[in-house]
């Protein structure tokens, strides 16, 4: 081999400059815009940085944080699950009618947790075992349970947030609000597990490869179902923090998560089509969009730029990755 | 046993009624279910048995119907549309500002409307096939933007339309209502060109296998995007009708449509992974869920007991009825 050719082949191998922007845009787009967001707010919305907004953004980034966490588990098996919100909201009317009726905390919890782990078994087993599209499945249970909560409350706002729930939410140690300690341990246990153990393994497998996973013994049924309870159960805990932060429950609760959870996911970096991503990304993915959220209220503008916002946002991060993923099969 | 490949062609066309009854399960069983529905909803309550509430239920699903037709097309191609249901509201809610503000002729508001949806379908279509975006995300993302875009037209009920509008939904023929015809014209159209033309054979492919069908020639890009702007278009007419029944902007018009749409043609056997179904079955399905509420409300189930009772009906048929992933 001469060394032109040598030369010829090295020169091939490096990407062009547009490539290089996009994989560099996909790698670090969300981080970057999370940043260049909070220097903006440093130079037109000072009030931003007001210890009160800070400690909202902080919260309101924890509870979609949280929900965002399960949904991204899902996501990695190729799964989508769009019962969150119903979720979120069934465990906040659980939470207020255990107050009124006097009932005590582990009570109400273990109704909380026994619906959840019923949602996320349903939903695992429609999918799995029935082989009904993610979407489909997750959608019908959403409208069961946002249907049997509507039977339920008869469209009532629910009342307020029994106490220790509203300590939860408007606690703090050291400064840091306890829903962001709960997000943080959440993150880092969920971070280790699908870092460390096999069960992560499986899951990214499940969601690279699910026939070649069958075909080297991985227990896709197991890992399938277990990301959609896994969902679920965050799904609640998220629920606990958005009641318990605005200390009062009605029908409105959790509305978005649904949208705003796999929104977050996908601006994180982690793919729709399974098996890519990670936990730091849907992190920075709640926080992006909460900042966003956040500033268009600080800022004064029409609340109708909230939505038109987090819709560019996400058309832009599936963008990007949609270019990353077409040069790499390109140049494969 | 090896066959010709003749041989083969004729068993696919002519095949034993059993492997016929297997291709199109989904069909039958949906028009098993709406016959079945009718025949016990009828013997229950008889006014619900009449004919003019035969001619209600289908006027009841027209615009339910129309999304559904666009959905099937972008399903069909391999994609599917989130933003039909705020297609239609800020579509709808853009004629009736129109109208009230200005004084250009209805024909060309309407006509104005059309091409806006159309454009955003063009947008979802442009993205999705040249940039290789995720079509579940893009049109997500595209259902949020035009949330936002709706919610700026107004955020309250505004602009009562010109007499011309109710003139349109109530015109009749005998019992049968002119808006009724045009929507049975439309689904007969739909169902020409996705089985009977050129294009129709194209989006098939495209959704079975996208390499196979770039490799037969056919403009996958082209073919693509063109669901996508049928599918606007379906919206926006869809939006223009939820109007013309309501009579005033509504800022909530066309909730939900998305949803709807989309579990109407995964009823009506459509699938979801795309190039699988008939767009017979998804009109089937569209009057089963239209007739379920219209059902609901004969029978005087309360309004806040119809979604549980409607998702339990779908959640038992779904997991009964085993849908048919990719092979």
């Amino acid at each position: 081999m001469t060394l032109s050719t040598a030369v010829d082949r090295s020169a091939a191998h490096r990407p062009p400059l547009a490539v290089q922007v996009v994989d560099w845009l996909s790698r670090y787009s969300a981080i970057s815009t999370t940043v260049l967001l909070l220097i903006v707010a440093a130079i037109v919305t000072p009030t931003f940085y007001d210890e009160t907004n800070l400690r909202t953004v902080a919260v309101q980034t924890s509870a979609l944080g949280i929900v965002v966490l399960g949904q991204m588990v899902v996501l990695l098996v190729r799964g989508i699950d769009m019962s969150v919100s119903a979720v979120v909201a069934v465990t906040g009317v659980i939470a207020t009618s255990a107050a009124g009726g006097g009932a005590n905390i582990a009570i109400s919890l273990a109704a909380a947790v026994g619906l959840a782990l019923m949602v996320g078994l349903v939903n695992g087993l429609l999918i799995t075992w029935r082989k009904v599209p993610p979407f489909i499945a997750t959608f019908i249970m959403f409208i069961v349970v946002s249907g049997a909560l509507l039977a339920y409350t008869k469209a009532q706002t629910s009342g307020s947030a029994p106490a220790w729930l509203r300590r939860v939410g408007s606690g703090s140690i050291a400064g840091v609000p306890l829903p962001t300690i709960i997000w943080i341990a959440m993150g880092l246990l969920l971070f280790g597990v699908l870092t460390r153990t096999i069960w992560g393994r499986y899951v990214y497998s499940v969601g690279a490869n699910p026939e070649a996973s069958r075909h080297a013994g991985v227990p896709v049924f197991a890992v399938t179902m277990s990301a959609y309870v896994l969902c679920a159960l965050c799904a609640l805990v998220g629920g606990l923090m958005y009641s318990g932060y605005s200390g009062y429950i009605d029908q409105n609760l959790g509305n978005n998560v649904n949208l705003n959870s796999i929104a977050a996911a996908i601006i994180g970096g982690v793919a729709f089509s399974g098996g890519r991503g990670g936990v730091l990304g849907a992190a920075v993915g709640a926080l992006l969009l909460t900042v966003l959220t956040n500033m268009v209220v600080v800022a004064g503008l029409e609340i109708y730029w909230q939505l038109i916002a987090q819709g560019l946002v996400l058309i832009f991060a599936v963008a990007i990755n949609g270019l990353r993923d077409r040069w790499i099969r390109d140049t494969a | 046993m090896t066959l010709t490949l003749a041989e083969r062609v004729a068993r696919t066309r002519l095949g034993p009624p059993s492997s016929w009854l297997r291709r199109n399960g989904a069909v039958v069983f949906v028009y098993l279910l709406v016959v079945v529905l009718y025949a016990v909803a009828a013997s229950i309550s008889p006014a619900f048995g009449r004919p003019e509430n035969l001619a209600e239920i289908l006027r009841q699903s027209i615009a339910l119907g129309v999304v559904t037709i666009g959905q099937v097309y972008v399903l069909l191609g391999g994609g599917i549309d989130m933003s039909v249901g705020m297609t239609a509201r800020v579509v709808g809610l853009g004629v009736a500002v129109t109208m009230g503000a200005t004084t250009i002729p209805p024909i060309l508001v309407i006509v104005l409307g059309l091409a806006v949806g159309a454009a955003i379908g063009l947008l979802n279509g442009v993205l999705i096939t040249r940039i290789g975006a995720t079509p579940f995300i893009v049109t997500l993302g595209m259902l949020g933007v035009l949330s936002g875009v709706a919610l700026a037209i107004t955020d309250g009920p505004t602009d009562v339309v010109p007499d011309f509008f109710f003139t349109m939904y109530d015109a009749a023929i005998g019992p049968v209502p002119i808006a009724v015809l045009v929507f049975l014209l439309i689904w007969a159209a739909a169902w020409f060109v996705l089985n009977r033309t050129t294009y129709g054979r194209n989006v098939y492919a495209v959704g079975g296998s996208a390499d196979v069908a770039r490799l037969s020639a056919i403009n996958v890009h082209r073919t693509r995007t063109l669901t996508y702007v049928i599918s606007g278009v379906c919206a926006a007419a869809a939006g223009i009708f939820l109007l013309s029944r309501s009579g005033v902007g509504d800022p909530g018009l066309g909730q939900g449509l998305e949803f709807s749409s989309i579990v109407a043609a995964a009823i009506g056997g459509i699938s979801l992974y795309g190039g699988r179904g008939s767009i017979v079955g998804a009109f089937g399905a569209v009057l089963l869920v239209t007739m379920s509420s219209n059902i609901f409300d004969f029978l005087h189930v309360n309004g806040y007991f119809q979604q549980l009772v409607l998702g339990a009906i779908v959640l038992v048929g779904v997991s009964v009825y085993r849908t048919r992933g990719r092979q």
